[in-house]
């Protein structure tokens, strides 16, 4: 029971808080679908449209759990594992992380590049950046791990000539053509090329915390990075893989 | 025709495969479901949108659970996609009707004991902050995240979760004395 109280420090209110969200989350748990028929859920990936709770339903996922399983022992593995019952796919191996000179991969279908991500989940797959605004679904210019740990941010910008500071610069290619790399500091590497005469300017910000994989996965975005010729105010447009579904530009 | 040996070996494999694979993952959401749906609860309101971003939330990590080598790290990730999927779905337009009315449920939460004014009035405040204020507010003051790392959970900077635990609190404790001069 919330006890009655004035709160006049953050302490005091806090405290309250917390019991009213204790008991508004109590509240909730014991109104949401059981465990059992969450993993019914996920193991089938069901997201059922306007979903009603009530016995029936979780009799019904009950019993199509059990028939998952029976069945599966019945016909002795006749029939497809579920497609989450199948081996965890991982990133494939990126190349060195310090490498400053990617490899360019082969040209992608245009028909299956997508724009810059989201802000909410991308599949894996090719994207593209070309420079300009995208509205309110995603951020252009910015994505960042955010269904990873978070920590990793890419950055692309066109940036005046002249304001990118040469010192301790490499040349390296990037996007097919030459450019520069260099770390700035332990968070920071960014990579510079001119693209039909445009200054572009590539960030790589990793957080403390950051796992090699996840640098790595990062260095083959900016890896796989190629331009394509385009009717916009660029020319052209960079065209990236993704290998995770971690990216999204919120 | 008899199938041969070899393929019915490797059919009792594959099943009893799924067998163990089934009771893992029944195992893994029942570790994590009953936690995660009381943090997407108090962040989306409703019960529906807790459902799918927890589902969401979970159909993610057990793909990728390979990917996952500390095992301390596994709860803020999956505390982060569902916050991250929570606020999505609550947010601008996918504020349906259905929404709307769960809201007026959160707002207007029953209680079986007459409650103080104050206790009242908290508990509409709490409904109408945004999802990323109520999101903040949950990691921290339920989940129990320190401001630091509620700011790596939800993948914005520590200066943005101040900023937002200073905005709501200024709000509720606004409108406490905005009840309190009635």
């Amino acid at each position: 029971m919330t006890r009655p109280m004035q709160p006049s420090t953050d302490e005091r209110l806090d405290r309250l808080i917390r019991e009213l969200l204790t008991e508004r989350a109590d509240d909730v748990a014991a109104g949401a679908l059981s465990a059992e028929a969450m993993v019914e859920r996920v193991a089938t990936r069901r997201r059922p449209a306007g979903f009603a709770r009530g016995w029936v339903l979780l009799a019904a996922a009950a019993m199509l759990t059990a028939l998952l399983i029976g069945g599966a022992l019945a016909v002795g593995g006749a029939i497809h594992l579920p497609s989450l019952l199948l081996p965890a796919p991982l990133p494939s191996p990126a190349p060195d992380s310090h490498s400053a000179a990617p490899e360019p991969s082969p040209a992608p279908d245009s028909e299956s590049v997508h724009r810059w991500p989201d802000t909410s989940e991308n599949p894996p797959g090719v994207y593209s950046w070309n420079g300009s605004p995208c509205g309110m679904s995603c951020n252009s210019g910015f994505m960042h791990n955010g269904y990873g740990s978070g920590a990793l941010e890419i950055r692309i910008d066109v940036v005046p000539d002249g304001t990118i500071a040469g010192d301790g610069a490499t040349a390296v290619t990037i996007a097919g053509h030459d450019g520069t790399y260099r770390r700035i500091d332990t968070q920071d590497e960014e990579w510079i090329v001119e693209i039909e005469g445009a200054t572009i300017a590539i960030r790589l910000t990793t957080r403390i915390g950051t796992s090699q994989a996840e640098v790595d996965e990062a260095h083959a975005i900016i890896a796989s990075m190629r331009t394509e010729a385009q009717d916009n105010d660029l020319g052209f447009r960079l065209i990236f893989t993704l290998t995770t579904d971690d990216w999204d530009s919120g | 025709m008899r199938e041969p040996k070899a393929l019915a070996r490797a059919d009792e494999f594959g099943a009893e495969r799924i067998r163990i694979e089934l009771a893992s993952l029944d195992a893994f959401v029942r570790a994590h479901y009953p936690r995660l749906i009381r943090l997407a609860g108090l962040i989306t309101r409703d019960a529906d949108q807790s459902q799918d971003a927890v589902q969401a939330a979970l159909e993610r990590a057990w793909r990728n659970r390979g990917a996952v080598r500390d095992p301390a790290s596994l709860r803020p990730w999956l505390d982060r996609i569902v916050a991250r999927e929570a606020i999505r779905q609550t947010s601008g337009k996918r504020l349906s009707a259905r929404l709307r009315r769960d809201s007026q449920d959160w707002i207007q939460y029953p209680s079986t004991m007459p409650e103080p004014a104050e206790v009242v009035v908290l508990r509409e405040a709490l409904g109408r902050l945004s999802p990323d204020h109520r999101a903040v507010i949950a990691l921290h003051l339920h989940e129990g995240y320190s401001v630091e790392e509620t700011a790596r959970v939800l993948a914005v900077p520590f200066d943005t979760v101040r900023s937002r635990l200073r905005a709501a609190r200024a709000r509720l404790r606004r409108e406490l004395a905005e009840e309190k001069d009635q």
